[in-house]
């Protein structure tokens, strides 16, 4: 594996997780997992539920903290150069919690001036953000009010406000009509064509197929496949990799109960 | 219904007890709760026949109050009162109450709250006295949970809707207030407390149904028949009244689960046209401000600081009716309350605090900006009871002092209110949960509490020295002049310390108060 570049050189990880373990009580949520992610590609974090995909994208993005191991993001630290790595990221978590009681414009405008910019320059921006997101009407209503799909949205335009070179996404599609989709993939595609990069992790297997130039597979808390996509296929389609890669069957559902 | 309902709040209990954070406040809240109770059952058992004739009413009429405000204002730590979690199992509504009344009488509180009655009956001069003080007894415990569990049944049905969810809370924080409001005044009035002076109380609340079955434990303890069964017969078919009220609003409520909230436009803009960047603390101030308009839970902590400042003022009502010019200086004493308001300033919000800890460097800006809020909500309220009274009673040479003192006091209190945030951040339930009056998990409500608690007492550390000078400043005008000119200062400096103190834990620990408050 390459190691890290310096800030800002060219060509260097994005993010480099090596030996993160991670435990809530007994369970092993996250077990000596290693994974690269190469500077501006659109990379797609895939498992079954339960894999340690959300507890991976936690620790990367700083707010879980791990029991072993490092993370570097941008080629900082993540528990070493907090502050630098915060100013560097945006982040979608999947447990979507945001302040309820403002409206949708009002959060983008709060994250924007607690993110340093300047008043016009937040404002102008958030109502960009919510015009491309199709929530300019919707904007002056409390973010309580939001449908999921909505609060999705309002959440991603939150975190790429400041523009971040590292955008951490867990499932961003979910619950998000396909139109919406389309709006939210073209943003992330101009992020990526930008110089960002993008990791997220998502169980729609078309769109990570679709979407993403590397993948990597998650399976009881390590990487268990992991490459461009293209050549982590090689002519199957994703589903099938991601089912090679974590043993799964064809599942019998045995249960007469149900019915024939 | 009833075993499965018994078997339910136990294993909630027990869970309780499992999780390091919930375990520490229910075992605290236990503890003091049978000490509390064991307490007032020790001195009960010491009184004579007439003092516990006295005391018995207003003994029941606090467990019955206590039972009906304290989930209201403090949150409860019961999941076993949310019945928007049962409505999908096609429950019998009677069936339903039966559990959930066995399941409300489960737990430390409800046990805490028998000793004192467990204590009157242990006085019954003969078997049939004990037998017909502990059937009152029991009877005071049935009146106080069926007549909490209605009432926490239907304003859960109605308060799925925020607008009528902040008036009710509204309305039972000034009920309380009125109630230690009246308590304090007709103390006060009869001079030092005693059990003598309580007696006019006492006739009050046996009158009420509050007092009859705590009456009938008093006069039964005392070898009296006639007047506790008479007491017993209408608590009896209060109680019946009651439950079959409740049975129906547990029909409609079971019917109705789903009632989602009225959309409102709210509009306006945070940043404003000028350029130019926004110091943090600013941001968060002005949201906190929209929060403290919006958001219900916020209003419950201010209507628990109206609350704190009605039953703190109340014994000086005496002063004010008199016109003292001194009774201005009283207006201080919401800067002394801005700490309790304030003491977990992470927890209506919390769930969201991910976002500020991401976009700031560290989390100070963010507890400056929210402590900040509530010493000036604090601060208005000291200023109108300063001018208020200042009006009323023409010492208008005290305002300078009095708000002065209440400005050092807000910032002091606020600023322990920061650290306890961040010292036992508890977070609240979910934001839209149709249950307004369930804490996130068992024992943070206890946990809170004590919290608080332990504020309060900080904070009056804190607030002492200024408090020192208040009282030599009621007849020394230089000692005025020092508070004019010290308290702002003392109370900044220790604003700015703790909340330096609390930011950099806050933002050392950062992903630890994170996964606290999104549980």
């Amino acid at each position: 594996m390459p190691p890290s570049a310096t800030p800002g050189s060219r060509l260097t990880n994005a993010v480099e997780l090596r030996g993160i373990e991670k435990s809530f009580g007994q369970k092993r949520a996250v077990d000596s997992l290693n994974l690269i992610v190469p500077q501006g590609t659109f990379f797609g974090v895939v498992g079954p539920n339960g894999a340690g995909k959300s507890t991976t994208l936690k620790i990367a993005s700083g707010l879980l903290r791990p029991d072993a191991g490092t993370a570097i993001v941008d080629g900082l630290d993540v528990w070493s150069d907090t502050r630098a790595v915060k100013q560097r990221i945006g982040v979608v978590p999947e447990d979507l919690r945001l302040f309820e009681r403002l409206t949708g414009r009002e959060l983008l405008e709060y994250v924007g001036l607690l993110r340093g910019l300047d008043r016009v320059v937040a404002r102008q921006r958030a109502d960009e953000l919510l015009d491309v997101l199709d929530l300019t009407e919707a904007g002056s209503r409390l973010i309580i009010d939001y449908s999921a799909g909505m609060r999705k949205k309002a959440a991603l335009g939150a975190a790429v406000l400041h523009r971040p070179k590292v955008l951490f996404l867990d499932e961003p599609f979910e619950s998000v009509d396909p139109l919406s989709v389309r709006v939210l993939r073209a943003l992330l595609e101009r992020l990526v064509e930008g110089g960002a990069t993008v990791v997220f992790s998502s169980h729609v297997m078309e769109v990570v197929e679709r979407l993403c130039d590397h993948v990597a597979v998650v399976h009881a808390g390590n990487v268990v496949a992991e490459g461009p996509t293209a050549e982590l296929c090689d002519q199957r389609r994703l589903e099938d990799v991601f089912a090679a890669a974590v043993g799964a069957e064809a599942a019998a559902v045995d249960l007469d109960w149900l019915g024939p | 219904m009833i075993g499965l309902f018994a078997r339910l709040k136990l294993r909630l209990l027990r869970n309780a007890l499992r999780s390091s954070d919930g375990a520490l406040g229910l075992i605290l809240f236990t503890a003091l709760a049978l000490v509390g109770g064991g307490s007032i059952a020790l001195i009960v058992m010491g009184l004579n026949d007439a003092e516990r004739v006295t005391v018995a009413p207003l003994i029941g009429g606090v467990i019955t109050l206590g039972w009906l405000v304290g989930p209201l204002l403090f949150g409860a730590s019961d999941e076993t009162i949310d019945t928007s979690r049962l409505g999908t199992f096609g429950l019998d509504p009677r069936a339903l109450a039966g559990g959930m009344a066995t399941a409300a009488v489960i737990g430390p509180g409800p046990l805490a709250a028998m000793l004192p009655l467990l204590g009157l009956t242990s006085q019954a001069p003969t078997i049939g006295h004990g037998l017909l003080a502990a059937l009152a007894s029991v009877m005071t415990v049935v009146f106080a949970t069926s007549g909490s569990r209605l009432a926490l049944t239907a304003l859960g049905a109605g308060l799925r809707k925020r607008k009528s969810r902040d008036i009710t809370t509204l309305a039972a924080g000034l009920a309380a207030g009125v109630v230690g409001l009246g308590g304090q005044a007709l103390a006060v009035a009869g001079g030092a407390p005693s059990i003598e002076r309580l007696a006019p109380i006492a006739d009050v609340v046996r009158l009420t149904p509050l007092g009859w079955s705590a009456d009938a434990i008093g006069r039964a303890s005392a070898g009296e028949v006639w007047v506790p069964l008479v007491e017993l017969a209408a608590t009896g078919v209060l109680i019946v009244v009651m439950l079959r009220a409740w049975v129906d609003v547990l029909t409609w409520v079971l019917e109705n689960v789903e009632e989602s909230s009225v959309e409102t436009d709210v509009g306006g803009h945070f940043a404003s046209d000028a350029p130019g960047s926004v110091r943090p603390i600013r941001a968060v101030l002005a949201k906190e401000t929209r929060y403290l308009r919006r958001h219900p839970r916020y209003r419950v902590q201010v209507v628990s600081q109206g609350i704190v400042l009605v039953v703190g003022g109340a014994p000086f009502i005496a002063a004010i009716l008199s016109r003292d010019p001194q009774a201005v200086l009283l207006g201080c004493i919401p800067g002394l309350t801005a700490g309790v308001t304030g003491s977990n300033l992470l927890g209506p919000d919390g769930r969201a605090l991910w976002a500020e800890s991401l976009a700031l460097p560290t989390l100070t800006p963010v507890l400056r900006g929210r402590s900040l809020a509530f010493a000036l909500l604090g601060l208005a309220s000291a200023g109108l009871i300063t001018f208020g009274t200042a009006a009323w009673t023409g010492g208008w040479k005290f305002v300078p002092i009095a708000l002065c003192a209440a400005i050092g006091m807000a910032l002091a209190g606020s600023g322990v209110g920061a650290v306890t945030s961040v010292l036992a951040p508890t977070p609240f339930p979910d934001d839209d949960s149709p249950n307004p009056f369930a804490t996130n998990a068992p024992g943070s409500g206890c946990l809170n509490g004590l919290v608080t608690v332990v504020g309060v007492f900080v904070g009056l550390a804190f607030a002492a020295p200024i408090l020192i000078g208040l009282a030599q400043a009621r007849e020394d005008a230089a000692w005025g002049l020092l508070v004019i000119v010290l308290s702002p200062i003392y109370g900044a400096a220790i604003w700015t310390a703790t909340t330096a103190w609390a930011g950099r834990r806050a933002t050392n620990r950062t992903p630890e108060i994170v996964s606290i408050l999104a549980a």
